[in-house]
C-alpha cells in the first residue's frame, strides 16, 4: 500500500466518526447541491445501447453537472467467436452517431474483440481517426493476459490511448465460469507488469465483486488505473480504494449509476483537492497525453 | 426535517463499518438534517438468538430520546420469538426487520405468517430488505441469497393488513405487482432505488412512484452500510416530484406510518 500518514490511517481505520460527508464542521448542514456544483466532472465509464438513450444520458449528466461522458457500446456475449467484426463496427457506429448528435458531450470509446486480431486493429484505427479517445469498455471475450490481446495493447501504447476494460466479478478463489474470458483484478496486475507504460483502466470497482479483494490486488499494480463506477455504493469503498491505490489512480465514473456514482465520491473522506483529482483531473491527465484533454 | 427509515448500528460480519454506533448515527443525522432515524442492530442478523441484539439496541438509543425509532430483529424460526416480540414491544420497539435470507427460512414458512400476524396485532410495521451486500461480493460464509420482490409478492398478498416496508426495487414492474401492492398496506424504502437514467436493469423509480403514488414511499439511506450522500442526491435532485410529494417521501409518510407527531 502507499505510505500512510496519520490522517489517512485514522480515516481508513474507522477512527473518524464516519464518512467525509460527516462532520468536518457539524454546525453546517450538508448542502448536497452545492457539493455537486463544486466539482467539474468527466465520467470515465458510461454506455449507449440504443440511440434513444443519448438524450437520457445527457439529461442525467446535466443534473449532476457532469461535463463529458466517455461512452461505449460493448457487446457482452462471452463467446468470442460470436462477436463478429461486423457487429463490432455497428456498435461503434452507434457511439460515433451519439458523438455527432451531442457535440462535446460524449467521449467515444471504441469496443473491439481481440479474438479477431487484424479486424480489431483496423476497427480501432477507424474509430480513433473518427475522434474516439481510446478503447472501452473492452468486454469478456478475451482476457487481458491472453497473447491475442497484446497487439491491441501495444497499439494503445503507441497511440497513447487509454484502454478501459470490464473487470469480472471476483471473490476469493472464484472466477465466473460463464465468462472465462473475463479479466479479474489479478489479470490487471499481471498485464500491468508486462506493459507498465500502458494506460489500462480497471472497470468499476463497485461493479459487484469483492472490492476489498480488488483494491488489495491492485495495490501492487502501480500503473493500473481504476474507475469508481458500478452499482455498489458501500460506505467506505472509495476510502479503501484511495488507501490502496492512492488518489492519483482513481477515476470517477458512473456506468449508468448516476447519483450513486457522484454520491460515493462526495461521501468519501477526501479533501476538495483530492475530489477534484478523482472527478476530473486524473482522467484529464490521461486524455492530455493524446491531446484530448478538456479545457 | 426528514426521517430516515433505514439505518443500523452494530457490526456487519464481513466488513468493517464506520459510524455504526448511535453516536455515529447522530453525527450523520445532524449533518444531513435528519430529525429521526429508524434503526436496527445488525448484530441481530448474525446472532443465532437475536434478542440480545435488540436489548443492545434499546440500551444504545437510551441516551438519545426522541432521535431513534428502534426496529427489532426477530427470527420466527427460533424458540421464544413470541416472548421476544412482546419484550421488544415493551421496550418501545416500533417495528421489525426480518432477514429470512440470513436466518435460513423460506418465505413460505408458516412461522413467518404467524409473526406477521402478531406484528399486525401489535401495529408494528415489518421491513424486509433485498440484501445487506451485493451477493456478487459475498463472503465465503454468506449464502448470498437475494430477497426478490417476486418471492415476497405472496407474503404481501397473504398479509394485506400488515404494514410492510420493502425496498423500492421492482423491475420489471408487472400488473400483478401493482395489483398486489395496491391492495396491501405496503411502503417502499428508497435505499436501493436508482432515480436517474435507467441503468443496466432498466429500473425506474419515478415510474413506480407514478403508478403507486408518492404516499407509499419512504426515504431510506441504508447508512452506514451504504454511503450517506447517494440517497440524498436521489431525492433532492433526481426524482421529478412536486414539493408536496417530495416532502411526503422525506418525512410525512414515515410520520403517518410510525405514528410520529
Amino acid at each position: 500500500m502507499p505510505t500512510m500518514n496519520r490522517r489517512s490511517f485514522i480515516a481508513s481505520a474507522g477512527l473518524l466518526s464516519a464518512s467525509a460527508a460527516l462532520p468536518r464542521s457539524a454546525a453546517q448542514p450538508y448542502d448536497v447541491l452545492a457539493e455537486i456544483r463544486r466539482y467539474r466532472k468527466i465520467d470515465c465509464h458510461n454506455h449507449i445501447f440504443r440511440p434513444q438513450i443519448a438524450r437520457e444520458l445527457v439529461a442525467a449528466a446535466d443534473k449532476l453537472e457532469i461535463e463529458k461522458l466517455a461512452i461505449s457500446d460493448p457487446i457482452t456475449t462471452p463467446q468470442a467467436e460470436k462477436v463478429t467484426p461486423d457487429a463490432v463496427r455497428e456498435a461503434n457506429n452507434l457511439v460515433l452517431e451519439a458523438m455527432k448528435d451531442f457535440p462535446g458531450r460524449f467521449l467515444g470509446q471504441c469496443f473491439v474483440n481481440p479474438f479477431y486480431g487484424r479486424e480489431a486493429l483496423e476497427e480501432m484505427m477507424r474509430c480513433m481517426d473518427a475522434g474516439m479517445i481510446g478503447l472501452g469498455e473492452m468486454y469478456t471475450q478475451v482476457r487481458l493476459t491472453d497473447p491475442r490481446y497484446f497487439p491491441i495493447i501495444e497499439k494503445c501504447i503507441e497511440l497513447k490511448a487509454p484502454l478501459l476494460s470490464h473487470a469480472g466479478d471476483v471473490r476469493k478463489d472464484w472466477r465466473d465460469p460463464e465468462r472465462p474470458g473475463a479479466s479479474i483484478a489479478d489479470d490487471f496486475v499481471e498485464i500491468g507488469k508486462r506493459y507498465p507504460e500502458a494506460l489500462i483502466i480497471y472497470g468499476h470497482i463497485g461493479g459487484g465483486g469483492d472490492w476489498e479483494y480488488v483494491c488489495k490486488a491492485l495495490c501492487h499494480a502501480p500503473t493500473i488505473y481504476a474507475d469508481t463506477s458500478g452499482s455498489v455504493t458501500d460506505e467506505g469503498m472509495v476510502d479503501f480504494a484511495v488507501r490502496c491505490l492512492g488518489v492519483r489512480r482513481l477515476l470517477f465514473a458512473t456506468d449508468l449509476n448516476f447519483e450513486t456514482g457522484v454520491g460515493k465520491i462526495l461521501a468519501a473522506n477526501l479533501t476538495p483537492a483530492e475530489r477534484r483529482q478523482i472527478f476530473f483531473e486524473n482522467l484529464n491527465g490521461i486524455l492530455r497525453q493524446r491531446g484530448n484533454d478538456v479545457h | 426535517m426528514s426521517i430516515d427509515v433505514h439505518t443500523y448500528i452494530g457490526h456487519y460480519a464481513f466488513r468493517q463499518l464506520r459510524g455504526n454506533t448511535t453516536e455515529g448515527l447522530v453525527a450523520y443525522m445532524k449533518r444531513f438534517g435528519i430529525e429521526r432515524a429508524v434503526v436496527a442492530n445488525l448484530s441481530g442478523v448474525f446472532y443465532r438468538n437475536t434478542q440480545p441484539a435488540n436489548e443492545e439496541l434499546a440500551a444504545a438509543i437510551h441516551p438519545f430520546p426522541g432521535r431513534f425509532i428502534p426496529f427489532a430483529v426477530i427470527n420466527p424460526t427460533y424458540p421464544g420469538w413470541r416472548d421476544d416480540l412482546e419484550a421488544c414491544h415493551g421496550l418501545g420497539m416500533k417495528g421489525l426487520r426480518l432477514y429470512p435470507q440470513y436466518h435460513d427460512y423460506k418465505l413460505t414458512d408458516p412461522r413467518l405468517g404467524k409473526l406477521l400476524e402478531a406484528a399486525h396485532g401489535l401495529n408494528m410495521p415489518v421491513a424486509f430488505t433485498r440484501w445487506l451486500e451485493d451477493p456478487r461480493q459475498r463472503s465465503w460464509m454468506d449464502s448470498g441469497e437475494e430477497l426478490k420482490i417476486d418471492d415476497l409478492l405472496p407474503v404481501v398478498a397473504a398479509n394485506p393488513g400488515t404494514f410492510l416496508i420493502l425496498d423500492a426495487y421492482v423491475y420489471p414492474v408487472k400488473d400483478e405487482h401493482l395489483r398486489v401492492f395496491r391492495a396491501a398496506q405496503i411502503y417502499f424504502d428508497t435505499v436501493f432505488a436508482s432515480a436517474t437514467a435507467r441503468g443496466w436493469s432498466g429500473y425506474d423509480l419515478l415510474a413506480l412512484v407514478k403508478e403507486l403514488g408518492p404516499e407509499r414511499f419512504l426515504f431510506g439511506s441504508g447508512y452506514p452500510m451504504r454511503d450517506p450522500v447517494s440517497a440524498q442526491i436521489r431525492l433532492r435532485l433526481q426524482i421529478e416530484l412536486d414539493p408536496r410529494a417530495r416532502e411526503a417521501i422525506w418525512s410525512s409518510n414515515a410520520r403517518r406510518l410510525l405514528k410520529i407527531s
